[in-house]
């Protein structure tokens, strides 16, 4: 790896580091609802991450992260519910299970293309959903797990932890999208992307790459779930396998700019508080506000935020 | 039992068949995915719990009145926030745009109509026929019968007139059907208008059997998507026969296993022909 | 640039976070679904909490202080619900959480009102499990799914399997598969029949989802099995196309009967063509009928809204009156303290109120649960109107069966 690709990551581990400190600066005790934000919008930077690997490096849109989502929450869940893990424990594991998931979905839906895709996705998200309400002696049906995570490492959870294990999580997403993007598999992804035909008669394996996005990805989105079925203490199939979970990364990678490192992050951290805001002072509305951004930024400004900004794309 | 089990699962099918329609014809010719679909039928039904409401006429003639605003609306959307893009992101890009015309379509509909339940309740709603030992509800027999009707005659409208015929061709190659004198554009503009009016037929018809509320696109939308890749994208009778297979399929699932089985049918028949047969049941996509 | 964006957020959310800081009003949070399907609910309940709310601030409020709503929009999701229950308390600083309509957001939100101390009143989430985890801050004041049917399994035992004069009634039960469902299933139906063999038989006992469109395959099988007894444990929607659909399929039965919820809402009669005639509901009460403090609220309730009002808004506008009722022994200005002192209040509460006697216990595993047995009576649909048919004194009119 050059110089040039070690600058960012370094850039991004002091970032970490220092907004690290933030409980210390802020106490998480008196400011609940702030820390609350904080956990929603880097929990969002860690999904939207991964939905933008898969639809915005491979261009695989993706209408499943609703269902990988799903399998993480309910991984940790389940294993704290049947065999009493700590949640923090089976949260890596959360991952692993979503990707095992991904291996089954993916080696049926890339063997087409374009919307096959999509379409075999979002059959996956519902899938799972039905299972999870369906299977009520494992899965306690519609009415729900309660997790109750309990302390890692001694520290009790509270605002503090969830902040810090959010952010660190965001942080490993980014990085596994710096990582790609700074390597030379970056180039394959986009020729993919672009153009599968040219790239299959450049002689590049489309699927292998694809697979490789959808792997990091649902791996990602199922760390994801994970820790929101911790911090949330409660998980149903109505919530878990939620459209928004979908929805929400698509939008905030198209505004923040698809296909770039850092548009998913500059979406989330813009327009999450701001919408977490706005849809407790006008309940109805924040729907329409989604609609009214998501058909705007895609027609007009398709290159969302990042491409206003700067011609060089990380 | 089982006879009438399978009739009504027909009868089902039909709908469901007319409710894949418009999302089938518009991913065939340009490829898209019609995310607001749902929405579309969505507000095809309160047009005609609107005029049914307002002025006593039966959904079964007002979706022939309000279709002509259906289809002004489809092209507009079309013309101004879809084809403007470039080709190559199309693809992508609408789905993402129609998505978010889904949220504007079901927010706006709640700050119409409010949240309240709706239903369009027929004079003849509670009459019953018997046929072959099965009753049928008036209002379920007609809604199915108009919907095989007007996938009959969608299918002459694509195989015998002018306009059916420049949409297939533009719909099997773009390039040759725009030397061959096709007005590409303007046939991609009307077939994403007609696909907008089948979704919100669809929508009138289902009214009378159905309840109507904002969010109710979202039940019809997952079900119209198994159907279309059952029948295989772009195809017409593929989605009547996706259509009846799904009804009957369901309703013997939730006869003979458990009821909840039901829904995952569908799924298990989608992910089949995905795994098996891609192209769907009748197989390439050059059939109406 | 980043730093910059995330500096410039945070001061906007510190300025938001400081704004609704300790203004001189009993704040009650209220997480109910203002969208999605559960909407119209969310509706219901918001104009009786703002009826009763307005009516105690136009007689000065409690001890002087008036009180106030804040609403959040749960879309009637657990998840959501959670989140919409941790901002009402650390940052609006809500001395009390109230309702939120279904048993999934309920269950889900309980464990939150307990971590943060916050006493949680529910008027309408019945599952029996909510008050059944030794959780000293949640209160509730209505029958739960367990009790829902015990009207009706009294009205079964001593007027329909007396008058039916056959050894064995047959039974078919349908249930929606959700938290409110399965606990109907799960602490009142399947249970009451099991425990009676010797009288009745359980035919078909099977659960649907909510969104279904279809139900006549079900139906079928129902009507196949030829039961005396039809139960249904529905809410509106699916209970409207029950209620076309059976019709349409010539299912017949010497008893429909409903389990509250989508049954006892006007909508459901008028919504399936009137499908639902003579179907008997199952559930919380309408209140003290014939108590001359009802009769003056209903008419109110008619001349506002303009519609007649069932268990939904009876529930919420007196749970509003409870917490009033609760809240004059409230004294200290700290919302920490306040909130202990609501919770000693609300236990020691014993109150008459228009939907019946509010006292909170503890017995049988349950906590602060009121015991609401009686609270629930069998209503019927005749010519429009659902009317209270049992037990005898709630009657408005003799069973038609």
């Amino acid at each position: 790896m050059q110089n040039r690709s070690v600058k960012p990551i370094v850039i991004l581990f002091v970032c970490l580091v220092v907004l690290s400190f933030m409980p210390f600066i802020i106490d998480p005790g008196s400011y609940k609802y702030l820390y609350n934000i904080f956990f929603i919008v880097n929990v969002t930077v860690l999904l939207a991450t991964s939905w933008n690997i898969l639809g915005g490096f491979a261009g695989q849109i993706s209408f499943g992260h609703a269902g990988f989502v799903g399998i993480g929450a309910y991984t940790v869940a389940l294993l704290h519910y049947h065999l009493q893990w700590s949640p923090w424990l089976a949260l890596p594991l959360a991952g692993v299970v979503t990707l095992l998931a991904a291996v089954i979905i993916g080696s049926i839906a890339f063997k087409l293309r374009g919307p096959y895709f999509a379409l075999s996705t979002l059959a996956l998200a519902e899938v799972t959903k039905l299972i999870a309400e369906g299977w009520r002696s494992f899965t306690q049906g519609t009415q729900g797990v309660v997790v109750s995570p309990g302390p890692l490492l001694s520290i009790p959870s509270g605002g503090a932890l969830y902040f810090v294990v959010s952010l660190w999580l965001a942080g490993f997403g980014i990085l596994c999208a710096l990582l790609i993007k700074l390597s030379k598999t970056s180039y394959f992804f986009l020729a993919v992307g672009e153009n599968e035909d040219a790239a299959l008669s450049l002689g590049i394996n489309s699927k292998k790459y694809k697979l490789i996005a959808l792997y990091i990805s649902s791996f990602l989105a199922g760390i994801t779930g994970g820790v929101l079925s911790v911090h949330t203490g409660f998980i149903d199939p109505s919530s878990g396998f939620d459209m928004v979970h979908t929805v929400e990364p698509i939008f905030l990678t198209m505004v923040g700019g698809i296909g770039t490192v850092l548009g998913p992050v500059i979406g989330t951290v813009l327009l999450v508080p701001v919408g977490e805001v706005f849809r407790s002072h006008f309940p109805t509305a924040h729907l329409l506000l989604y609609g009214i951004v998501l058909v705007v930024f895609a027609r007009f400004i398709p290159k969302g935020i990042m491409g206003l900004f700067r011609k060089k794309k990380i | 039992m089982i006879t009438s089990i399978i009739i009504n699962g027909i009868l089902i099918g039909l709908i469901y068949a007319l409710l894949a329609i418009g999302l089938t014809v518009i991913f065939g010719v340009m490829r898209i995915i019609n995310m607001f679909h749902g929405e579309a039928v969505m507000l095809g039904m309160y047009a005609a719990f609107v005029l049914f409401d307002k002025f006593g006429i039966s959904p079964y003639i007002s979706v022939f009145l309000t279709a002509p605003i259906f289809f002004v609306l489809g092209s507009i959307i079309y013309k101004f926030l879809i084809d403007p893009i470039p080709a190559r992101e199309r693809e992508i890009t609408s789905l993402i745009i129609t998505l978010g015309i889904s949220f504007i379509f079901a927010t706006s509909a709640m700050y119409i109509w409010s949240a309240d339940y709706r239903t369009v309740t027929l004079p003849f709603s509670q009459d019953v026929m018997v046929f072959i030992k099965t009753r049928i509800g008036y209002p379920a027999l007609i809604s199915s019968c108009m919907s095989a009707v007007m996938i009959v005659g969608f299918y002459l409208f694509m195989s015998k007139t002018y306009m059916g015929r420049a949409i297939r061709a533009t719909e099997l190659d773009k390039d040759t059907a725009s030397v061959m004198g096709v007005n590409v554009k303007w046939i991609s503009i009307a077939t994403f208008g007609i696909g907008v009016v089948l979704a919100a037929m669809a929508g009138g018809i289902l009214s009378p059997i159905f309840y109507i509320y904002p969010f109710v696109g979202s039940n019809f939308v997952i079900k119209a998507f198994t159907i279309v890749v059952l029948g295989g994208m772009g195809s017409v009778t593929g989605a009547l026969v996706g259509g009846i297979i799904l009804g009957v399929a369901e309703a013997l699932a939730s006869t003979f296993l458990e009821y909840s089985m039901k829904d995952i049918m569908a799924f298990i028949l989608f992910l089949g022909i995905l795994l098996f047969k891609p192209s769907g049941i009748l197989g390439g996509r050059t059939r109406l | 640039m980043f730093f910059k964006i995330l500096s410039s957020v945070l001061f906007l959310l510190l300025l938001f976070s400081q704004v609704s800081y300790g203004a001189g009003t009993f704040k009650i949070g209220c997480p109910a679904p203002m969208t999605g399907p559960g909407a119209n609910f969310g509706e219901k309940f918001k104009k009786a909490y703002t009826m009763a709310a307005d009516e105690i601030n136009a007689k000065g409020g409690v001890n002087g202080t008036k009180l106030e709503l804040v609403f959040e929009d749960t879309q009637a999701k657990p998840a959501l619900a959670v989140s919409s229950a941790k901002k009402l308390i650390s940052s609006d600083n809500v001395i009390a959480l109230l309702g939120g309509w279904s048993s999934g957001v309920a269950f889900a939100v309980a464990p939150v009102a307990l971590d943060n101390k916050t006493p949680y009143l529910l008027e309408h989430p019945a599952l029996d499990d909510i008050t059944r985890k030794n959780n000293d801050y949640v209160f509730r004041l209505q029958p739960t799914t367990g009790m829902y049917s015990a009207a009706l399994e009294d009205f079964i035992l001593k007027v329909v399997y007396p008058k039916e004069k056959k050894k064995q009634l047959t039974v078919a039960y349908i249930y929606v598969d959700n938290a409110f469902g399965q606990g109907v299933a799960k602490y009142g139906i399947i249970p009451f029949f099991k425990k009676n063999k010797d009288k009745f038989n359980l035919v078909v006992s099977e659960s649907y989802n909510e969104n279904a469109m279809d139900y006549k395959p079900l139906l079928l099988k129902v009507k196949n099995a030829a039961p005396d007894i039809v139960v249904l444990t529905s809410y509106l929607t699916d209970g409207i196309l029950l209620a076309k659909q059976i019709k349409e399929v010539g299912l017949q039965a010497k008893m429909f009967t409903g389990t509250g919820a989508g049954h006892s809402m006007q909508d459901i009669y008028e919504k399936s063509g009137k499908a639902t005639e003579k179907y008997f509901s199952s559930g919380p009460w309408h209140g003290e009928i014939k108590d001359a403090n009802w009769k003056k609220w209903r008419s109110a309730w008619e001349k506002k809204y303009k519609y007649v009002p069932g268990e939904h808004e009876v529930e919420g506008y007196v749970a509003i009156q409870v917490l009033a009722e609760a809240l004059k022994g409230v004294k200290s200005s700290d919302v920490v303290k306040q909130r202990e002192e609501l919770k000693a209040s609300l236990k020691a509460l014993n109150m008459k109120t228009i939907f019946g006697t509010v006292k909170f216990d503890n017995f049988d595993g349950y906590t602060n649960q009121n015991k609401a047995y009686k609270m629930t009576a069998v209503a019927q649909w005749i010519n429009g109107k659902l009317l209270q048919v049992w037990p005898k004194e709630a009657a408005e009119r003799e069973p038609a069966y």
